[in-house]
C-alpha cells in the first residue's frame, strides 16, 4: 500500500536528507497547543510528552484528523490534502480507546479495514492472515466477538487494523496499556526503517527501547526536541523528570555549533 | 463497495444489535396496528393516527440524537474518520440507514391507516390520504436529520432530551396554532387528522411535505458544518 519502497527510502542520499514525514507548522488548539511546529524526519521513532499531559495526545489528535487545529499547517508525506487521496491512507492512528464495535469480530474488523482500504480480495486475505499472525490473535478468538476477549484482545484487533495498510505514519495515543508490558513492547517495536512512528505517552518510562527521539512539549510549543541517546549520555532515565531536566540543561546552555547531523526541528 | 454503503450498513447493524432497529419499527407499526385495532369512527382514527406517527416522528430522531451522539463518545466515528471516511460521508451513511428504517415504518403504518381508514369510510380518498402521509414521510426525514444534529454537538441523554422537547414544542405549535402551521415541518400531522370523507388532497399536504424537506435540507447542512468542527 506504500507509495515509498523501503529501497528507496534506504538510499544514501534520503539517508543524508531525511526528508519530513511529518511536519506541522504553528498549530494552534485552545491551551494545548499555541504556534507548535514539529518536522519529524522519515524513520523517526518519537516519543511525545506533553506539559500538561493532554498536549502529547492533542498534538496526535490533531494530526490524525481527530480535533482540529484553530491554525497552522499540516504536511505528511510532503502533501497537505488528508483526504483518501491525499495522506489520508498513509497514516494510522491508536488511541487508548479503540472505537471497534465490540460486536465485531477480529476477522470482521480486519475485513472491514481491508474494504476501506479497496484492497483486492486476495491481497486482503493474505494481509489480514498475516495481521491476526502477527497481533497473536488466537484462532478460537478470531471469530468471536472482540467483546469477548476483553480489552486486551480489542486492542491487538484495532493495531493489526491500524497496521493492515502497512502506513507510513503511525500517531499512537497511549496505545495497548491493557496488555501486558513484555507484549505491548514487541507488539510496538513495528519493523520498517521507513516507517515514522509518533508515540503520545504520560508513562515514558514504559516506553524504553521504543523511541529514537524524545520531544517535549510545554506550553503548548516544542520545549526540545532530542536523541534518547542525549538522555543517556547525560546519564538521565527515560522519565518525564529525565526529560524536563535534559531541556533545562539545553535551555541554559550556549548553542552548540551544527554537528551535521540530520535536521530533527522543533520550531 | 462505496465508504457511504459501508457506513449504511454498519450503521443498520449497530442499530439492529443494539435493538433500536426494533425500537424504530415497532414505533410506526405499532401505531398503524393500534388504530387498526381500536375501531373508532373516521375523524378519531385519524387523529389517532397522526397522534402516533407524530410520537413516532419523535422516537426517530431521538434515536438518531442516541445513536450518533454513542458513535462519537464510543469512537467508531474516529475509527472510521481515521480511515479516510470524510465526516460528510459518516453523517450521510447514518442518516440513511435512520432514513430508509423509518420510512420503511412509515409506509407500513400509512398502509395499515389507509387499510382501517377505508374500511370504515368508502368515500375516502386515496390521494387526499395520501398526500398527509407524504408530508408525515417528509416530516420523519426532518426528525431524523434534526437527531443527527443534536448527536453532533450533544452528549446521549442531553441529546435525546433535547429531541424530545424540540419535537414536541414543534408538534403542539403545529397543532395548536393552524396559522403557523404550514410553516412548520410537523403540519402535515395536522393535515393528517383532518382529512375527511369525499374531501379532495389538500395543498397544505404537499406544501407541508415540502416545509419539512427544506427543514431537512438546512438541518442536514448545519449538522455537517458542526461535524467538520466536532471532537471525535
Amino acid at each position: 500500500m506504500s507509495s515509498t519502497p523501503d529501497a528507496l527510502w534506504s538510499a544514501p542520499s534520503l539517508r543524508v536528507l531525511r526528508p519530513a514525514a511529518v511536519s506541522c507548522t504553528a498549530l494552534s488548539r485552545g491551551r494545548l497547543l499555541v504556534g507548535c511546529s514539529l518536522s519529524v524526519p522519515v524513520g523517526m521513532r518519537l516519543l511525545v510528552v506533553g506539559e500538561p499531559d493532554e498536549s502529547a495526545s492533542m498534538l496526535i489528535r490533531v494530526l490524525a484528523g481527530l480535533s482540529r487545529a484553530r491554525r497552522g499547517r499540516i504536511e505528511i508525506a510532503g502533501l497537505t490534502d488528508p483526504s483518501a487521496s491525499g495522506w489520508g491512507r498513509r497514516v494510522a492512528h491508536l488511541g487508548p480507546e479503540p472505537g471497534i464495535p465490540s460486536w465485531m469480530t477480529p476477522r470482521e474488523v480486519l475485513g472491514l479495514a481491508a474494504g476501506l482500504l479497496d484492497l483486492s480480495t486476495a491481497d486482503a486475505a493474505r494481509r489480514i492472515e498475516t495481521m491476526l499472525s502477527w497481533a497473536r490473535i488466537r484462532s478460537e478468538w478470531i471469530n468471536r466477538p472482540v467483546r469477548h476477549g476483553g480489552p486486551p484482545l480489542v486492542q491487538r484487533t484495532a493495531l493489526a487494523a491500524a497496521l493492515l495498510a502497512d502506513p507510513e505514519v503511525l500517531l499512537l495515543d497511549e496505545p495497548l496499556r491493557a496488555l501486558d508490558a513484555d507484549e505491548r513492547s514487541r507488539l510496538l517495536r513495528l519493523p520498517g526503517r521507513r516507517r515514522t512512528v509518533l508515540l503520545a505517552s504520560r508513562y515514558p518510562a514504559s516506553e524504553v527501547g521504543l523511541a529514537t527521539h524524545v520531544a517535549l512539549l510545554r506550553d503548548g510549543r516544542v520545549a526540545m526536541l532530542a536523541a534518547v541517546a542525549d538522555l543517556q549520555a547525560e546519564d538521565l532515565p527515560l522519565s518525564v523528570r529525565g526529560i524536563d531536566t535534559l531541556a533545562e540543561r539545553r535551555a541554559s546552555a550556549p548553542p552548540a555549533p551544527d554537528n551535521g547531523r540530520p535536521s530533527v526541528a522543533a520550531r | 463497495m462505496s465508504q457511504a454503503t459501508v457506513v449504511t450498513r454498519l450503521a443498520v447493524r449497530e442499530l439492529w444489535i443494539t435493538f433500536r432497529l426494533l425500537a424504530l419499527l415497532a414505533g410506526f407499526i405499532g401505531v398503524g396496528a393500534l388504530v387498526a385495532l381500536l375501531p373508532a369512527p373516521l375523524p378519531t382514527l385519524l387523529e389517532r393516527l397522526a397522534l402516533g406517527l407524530g410520537a413516532a416522528s419523535i422516537l426517530s430522531g431521538a434515536v438518531a440524537a442516541w445513536s450518533f451522539a454513542d458513535e462519537r463518545a464510543r469512537g467508531r466515528a474516529a475509527w472510521l474518520v481515521t480511515r479516510s471516511v470524510s465526516r460528510g460521508t459518516l453523517l450521510a451513511g447514518w442518516f440513511a440507514a435512520l432514513a430508509s428504517l423509518a420510512l420503511a415504518g412509515t409506509a407500513v403504518a400509512g398502509l395499515l391507516g389507509w387499510l382501517t381508514a377505508s374500511a370504515v369510510s368508502l368515500r375516502l380518498d386515496a390521494a387526499a390520504f395520501a398526500a398527509p402521509i407524504l408530508g408525515v414521510a417528509a416530516t420523519v426525514l426532518a426528525a431524523i436529520a434534526l437527531g443527527l444534529l443534536l448527536g453532533t454537538v450533544l452528549h446521549g441523554r442531553v441529546a435525546i432530551g433535547a429531541m424530545v422537547v424540540i419535537g414536541m414544542g414543534l408538534g403542539a405549535l403545529a397543532w395548536l396554532v393552524p396559522g403557523a402551521a404550514d410553516l412548520v415541518p410537523g403540519a402535515a400531522l395536522a393535515d393528517l387528522a383532518a382529512v375527511r370523507e369525499g374531501a379532495a388532497a389538500p395543498v397544505s399536504g404537499m406544501r407541508a411535505a415540502g416545509a419539512a424537506l427544506v427543514a431537512t435540507a438546512v438541518l442536514l447542512a448545519a449538522a455537517r458544518l458542526l461535524l467538520e468542527r466536532a471532537e471525535l
